[in-house]
């Protein structure tokens, strides 16, 4: 079973992420903040990380910047999920090395979607 | 024109202005000065030549006289003519030979004879070469008690005229070219000090300039100490000022965005899921949703209303409706709203009012607002197993006011931003990326003060760096302390 980690600090949103996930069919850890997050990525190597943007102690952007640059994690894939919806943040969210940019709200299917076509290419590029 | 030419300009216009005058005044006065030396020395001639007179009368030389004269007429220009005439009026000696012996019978000469002291006369005197103004100086010449006769000098005033104003042409050209000289460099001087004047100031335009177009990091870089020293450093200010009120702005901006859109996203998210969940999925969590959805409709109300009431008080629209109100029963009110979410954290509520605490004079939602605001931010910042005590008590100071504290064992304050929890806009940078879960834009102690203060009360926030913070207020007892608009 794949393991997908997912980071934001709205609770609602990550109570919904992950019982979304879980029907999916995925192990899911959560973490509230970046900081935390990035903590979960070293202790529990998850398969993918669902990352929030706007967060206290860390933001979205500082973390995938850590995880890109770290040897060990730098192909963890990361899919942002982020109220940020300008063209601009979809392509910093990129260039930053996240794999996918989606936008709140969201539909149930299309992030099960998502998360799969990411792991598929991740397994894929492994 | 430019400051600087009118600054050159300006004090060249001074500078020769003042040489002129300074140039006219000086020959004024250097004329009268020669004219009157002069006449001195007129005088001392013509006492000269009575002496001599005398002398020669007493040793009976007429040649001695005659030769003292000839000395006079050739060191002396402006000596027209010099004589001695005996009380006969008979020339004994004179300048020119041939008048030698002659009685003289003139009226200047009368006159001259029959004076007792020294006499000065002015006559024109026709010549053959010209018609010129004459001044005669006479003296008597007496041996013992007997007059003798009269020594009499007469000087050309016309040639007299043309050597004094010979030298002072000769002092004017002086002058003139000295003033020139001076005029080149009081310009050239001018014309530095004009430059040193208005570097800074185009300096200053220059980078009033960028500040208008927007750079607001631009400094302008004129270290004097004197007034456009310290303009450009009020300008610096306020450059710096525009660009914390534009970064607080967008500050702003982004967070009312953010936290529109975060309750928002949740809404339709929840939405989404029950309609994609169908009605089997509804059975098992439709009610949690429904209840996760109204939730951020809640939220997002407050966050509007709070937006709304910012803008009012802006606007100076806000007005409270007070009326005779029990504190402790409101107070209990805001608290059991508060009591789950305090549980949940693990943060003990503690109300602690006196029981003869009195009706306060105030508006009930508004009140009702502030405790709200000021217990979710005291359970916001605390961590679990803190505690948020709300207290009142009468004020000795002033028994027409009461003082009501909320107090929370939270991380505190920094010194240097208690003065600006109050500002709107304004949350302590920190404090934003410390806590979890909905931010707030800032507006909730302002809005806190604003009612406060509509109230005729104060607000003070006291803290302590990860000891808690506590914030009191006053609100009144009696009727008519409440300020009119």
């Amino acid at each position: 079973m794949k393991k997908i980690l997912v980071v934001d600090d709205e609770k609602d949103v990550l109570n919904l992420v992950r019982r979304i996930l879980t029907r999916g069919g995925f192990e899911v850890i959560t973490a509230l903040d970046g900081k935390e997050g990035l903590a979960k990525v070293y202790s529990e190597a998850p398969d993918l990380m669902i990352l929030d943007i706007n967060m206290p102690v860390m933001d979205g952007w500082e973390v995938c910047r850590k995880i890109r640059e770290d040897p060990l994690y730098k192909h963890l894939p990361i899919i942002m999920l982020t109220v940020r919806r300008t063209k601009k943040d979809q392509l910093k969210g990129l260039n930053l090395g996240g794999d996918e940019y989606i936008t709140k709200p969201f539909y149930p299917t299309e992030l099960i979607a998502r998360v799969k076509t990411v792991l598929q290419r991740a397994s894929g590029k492994v | 024109m430019r400051l600087k030419t009118k600054f050159s300009l300006f004090t060249g216009l001074l500078v020769t202005m003042v040489l002129v005058a300074m140039g006219i005044l000086f020959l004024t006065f250097e004329k009268k000065h020669l004219i009157e030396e002069t006449r001195g020395n007129q005088i001392a001639l013509a006492k000269g030549l009575e002496r001599v007179s005398r002398e020669a009368l007493l040793r009976n030389d007429d040649l001695f006289l005659i030769n003292y004269i000839k000395t006079i007429r050739e060191e002396n220009k402006t000596v027209t003519y010099a004589l001695f005439v005996d009380d006969e009026n008979r020339i004994l000696a004179h300048s020119n030979s041939q008048f030698l012996r002659r009685v003289v019978k003139d009226s200047v000469s009368t006159k001259a004879q029959l004076s007792e002291d020294l006499l000065i006369q002015a006559y024109r005197a026709v010549s053959e070469e010209a018609e010129q103004e004459i001044i005669d100086i006479a003296l008597p010449v007496f041996l013992g008690k007997e007059r003798k006769g009269t020594a009499r000098i007469g000087f050309s005033q016309t040639v007299l005229e043309r050597v004094i104003s010979g030298t002072l042409r000769e002092t004017g050209r002086r002058i003139v070219v000295v003033a020139l000289g001076v005029l080149i460099f009081g310009l050239l001087g001018a014309f530095v000090l004009a430059g040193t004047m208005t570097r800074p100031i185009k300096l200053l335009v220059k980078g009033a300039k960028l500040i208008g177009q927007g750079r607001l990091d631009t400094k302008i870089e004129v270290k004097r100490k004197d007034e456009l020293g310290w303009l450009s450093h009020k300008f610096n200010q306020m450059a710096k000022a525009l660009k914390e009120l534009e970064e607080m702005k967008n500050d702003f901006v982004s967070s009312v965005t953010h936290e529109l859109r975060s309750p928002l996203a949740a809404i339709e998210s929840y939405v989404n899921e029950m309609l994609e969940g169908g009605v089997e999925e509804f059975a098992k969590t439709g009610i949690d949703d429904l209840t996760i959805i109204k939730n951020n409709a809640i939220r997002l109300s407050y966050f509007i209303n709070d937006l709304l009431d910012t803008a009012k008080i802006e606007a100076g629209r806000i007005e409270i409706e007070p009326q005779l109100l029990d504190l402790s029963s409101l107070v209990t009110d805001v608290v059991t709203i508060f009591m789950p979410a305090a549980e949940k954290e693990k943060i003990e509520l503690r109300i602690d009012l006196p029981i003869d605490l009195p009706k306060v004079f105030a508006d009930g939602d508004k009140i009702r607002q502030v405790l709200t605001n000021l217990i979710s931010n005291g359970i916001k910042f605390s961590s679990s197993g803190g505690k948020v005590v709300i207290s009142a008590e009468k004020m000795i100071k002033d028994p027409e006011f009461i003082l009501v504290k909320v107090s929370d064992t939270g991380r505190g304050i920094p010194p240097e931003d208690l003065d600006k929890i109050f500002d709107k806009f304004r949350q302590v940078k920190g404090a934003r990326e410390k806590v979890k879960g909905p931010k707030g834009t800032g507006l909730g102690l302002f809005i806190v003060k604003s009612i406060v203060e509509l109230h005729g009360g104060k607000i003070r926030a006291r803290s302590k760096l990860g000891e808690g913070t506590t914030f009191a207020f006053t609100l009144p007892v009696k009727t008519g302390k409440i300020p009119k608009k």
